[in-house]
């Protein structure tokens, strides 16, 4: 099986007002042919800056401080702008927003923000793109294409609108596509038909996923594997199900603990004790410990290494193989 | 229809028609660049002909108001309505030339300080700082003083100060815009930058500039009309508004004679409250909270 996209010790700075802070740190992973990889973590964990990096789309005050970012064995980072702009972004790599109401040119016709990409990307003529646009809005299951194409962006609902993003994703047949919570803005009945959407395209365009989010439910739903993000760092990663079934890192045992289930009937959902430390104040040691009941001194001067667990990986040191940790 | 069904800009149009004074301040100007037009046709008289008095070798100068001359004649003996008439096509060229310089400076400059930032901004807007701190007066009557005056230079003068504020609206409005999803999402996409800043950026940040054209024409009037009172603006025998006010510095003129300045005053305050007026209607028809 190819790998599509390797992501290697890849660390992202911003320069702020009171400093410089990582805002993540030695992230690595890899996503294999047609597969979903799924970036699961709470708000300010780093998967938002990860899919941005990997897009070279950080904020001016950011920049890539490290790692390498293969995408389909090249490393992006070591190409120019102008080479990037060309053949990676938009050809090999596409993305779909979180905000479907605000990711379209309000005052361009969807038709033509559509084959824009392709003309951008493919050596056709424009009645061809047009063709091409029309197939792939078919295809994410648009009714009347031919009319959608005429109208502006402020006609279509919301759900319809995210179908055109993922279609200007698709148009160019790229290698993988990263989707930033594409179902966040969107209500329940959509969302689902969103991600049976992205299901079925994976398989018909042959593209691999990179999912960004921070719903449980979805992860389980559509992801191959996951990788588990705190505070800028990897802390868990594996095939989903061993990660479901198995939590290995207290933290990602937590957050699946907070979903809530059918069969239980609790009146109050746990919750993962304290909040996610601000970037400036990040504790010494694993990042995770002033929330963790299983810290030890050791995890408070030092941050653990990455151990492997069957098929996952943890950053914690209750899987370190000298201390075989009973209640792990 | 040059307007899209449906578009912003048809919605915007359906809000404008409902804003009576917009809707006379357009009628208005129309009217004015109507007159300006066929002013050859509608003057009785040459603008820089020279009348005397019957039967003698002297100018009939300061002539009351008659049938001969509508609007009586000015302090050399021409025919004022004529002179009204010409001014009107002067003025709106030195207006609309200026307002298409600044207009066309200050939303190249906005849109790359906007959109690049950094050094560049920097360097625009300190220039913008320095054409803000120039004395206007000062350095337009040193111009003309230098070199020959004519209206281009007058027109250039005008344009060349006067360009600030649309770069800083424009520079505004990019650094708004810019954040937008749509335009991430075209830098997702691979587009370049000269493709993201025409195709993505002008087009969205275009309503602004419009209103900024018009009232930027209003002031460019006003200026003309400064500039020529004082002299160093639109020269005779060309006539303008401004330089047709200039009789009105004589005291004599000014008590005595009313039909010499307040027709060029008049238009000009018609005028310019027409354009303001119209400029506030575009303003609000382009917000799409009204």
């Amino acid at each position: 099986m190819n790998t599509i996209l390797e992501v290697k010790d890849l660390s992202v700075q911003f320069r702020t007002e009171e400093g410089s802070f990582h805002a993540i740190e030695h992230v690595s992973f890899s996503v294999q042919e047609q597969k979903t990889l799924a970036i699961v973590g709470e708000s300010g964990s780093g998967k938002s800056v990860t899919s941005l990096a990997i897009m070279q789309l950080i904020a001016e005050n950011g920049n890539i401080t490290g790692g390498e970012i293969f995408i389909d064995g090249q490393d992006i980072l070591k190409l120019s702008r102008k080479q990037v702009q060309h053949s990676i972004l938009g050809k090999k790599i596409s993305m779909i927003f979180q905000e479907p109401m605000t990711a379209l040119n309000p005052v361009i016709r969807i038709g033509e923000q559509i084959t824009e990409s392709i003309l951008e990307h493919q050596q056709v003529s424009k009645q061809e793109a047009r063709k091409i646009a029309l197939d792939t809005l078919k295809q994410v299951g648009i009714p009347s294409p031919e009319q959608r194409m005429k109208q502006y962006p402020h006609q279509l609902s919301g759900g319809m609108r995210q179908r055109v993003m993922i279609a200007m994703g698709l148009v160019t047949k790229p290698k993988i596509m990263i989707a930033d919570e594409p179902t966040t803005a969107l209500d329940v009945t959509i969302e689902a038909q969103i991600l049976n959407l992205l299901e079925e395209l994976k398989r018909t365009y042959k593209t691999s996923i990179l999912f960004v989010t921070h719903d449980l439910n979805i992860v389980a739903d559509i992801a191959d594997d996951v990788l588990v993000m705190y505070c800028g760092e990897v802390i868990e990663k594996g095939p989903v199900v061993d990660i479901f079934e198995h939590p290995r890192h207290p933290y990602t045992k937590g957050l699946l603990a907070t979903m809530p289930s059918l069969d239980q009937d609790e009146k109050v959902l746990p919750t993962i004790k304290g909040s996610v430390p601000n970037i400036s104040k990040r504790p010494q040691g694993c990042h995770f410990h002033p929330r963790c009941e299983h810290a030890t001194d050791q995890c408070r001067t030092t941050k653990p290494q990455t151990y492997q667990v069957g098929l996952q990986t943890v950053q914690c040191f209750l899987y370190a193989p000298k201390k075989e940790s009973s209640n792990a | 229809m040059l307007i899209k069904k449906n578009s912003f800009y048809d919605y915007a149009y359906r809000r404008f028609r409902r804003n009576k004074l917009a809707v006379i301040g357009t009628f208005i100007t129309l009217a004015f660049v109507l007159v300006a037009l066929v002013a050859p046709v509608l003057a009785p008289y040459e603008p820089s002909e020279f009348f005397f008095i019957e039967g003698q070798n002297v100018y009939n100068k300061y002539a009351s108001p008659s049938m001969e001359h509508l609007l009586g004649t000015d302090s050399l003996g021409r025919d004022v309505f004529s002179r009204l008439l010409y001014g009107a096509r002067v003025t709106m060229l030195v207006a609309l030339s200026a307002v298409i310089i600044s207009t066309v400076i200050g939303t190249i400059i906005g849109l790359v300080s906007g959109y690049f930032g950094k050094f560049l901004d920097a360097f625009f807007m300190r220039i913008v700082d320095i054409v803000i701190s120039f004395p206007v007066l000062f350095l337009l009557i040193s111009i003309s003083t230098i070199m020959d005056p004519s209206i281009w230079i007058v027109i250039l003068a005008i344009g060349l100060v006067s360009w600030t504020s649309t770069a800083r609206l424009v520079r505004g409005e990019v650094l708004r815009v810019k954040e937008l999803d749509y335009i991430v999402a075209a830098n997702a996409c691979g587009s370049s930058s000269l493709k993201i800043i025409v195709k993505h950026i002008l087009p969205n940040i275009l309503a602004p500039i419009m209103v900024q054209v018009t009232i930027g024409t209003a002031q460019a009037i006003l200026m003309e009309a400064s500039l020529s009172f004082l002299g160093v603006g639109v020269q005779q025998p060309t006539p303008s508004w401004g330089n047709m006010l200039m009789d009105a510095q004589k005291l004599l003129v000014l008590r005595d004679m009313p039909w010499i300045w307040i027709p060029p005053g008049m238009v000009t305050l018609l005028l310019v409250l027409a354009i303001y007026f119209v400029g506030d209607g575009l303003r609000d028809a382009f917000d799409p909270k009204q």
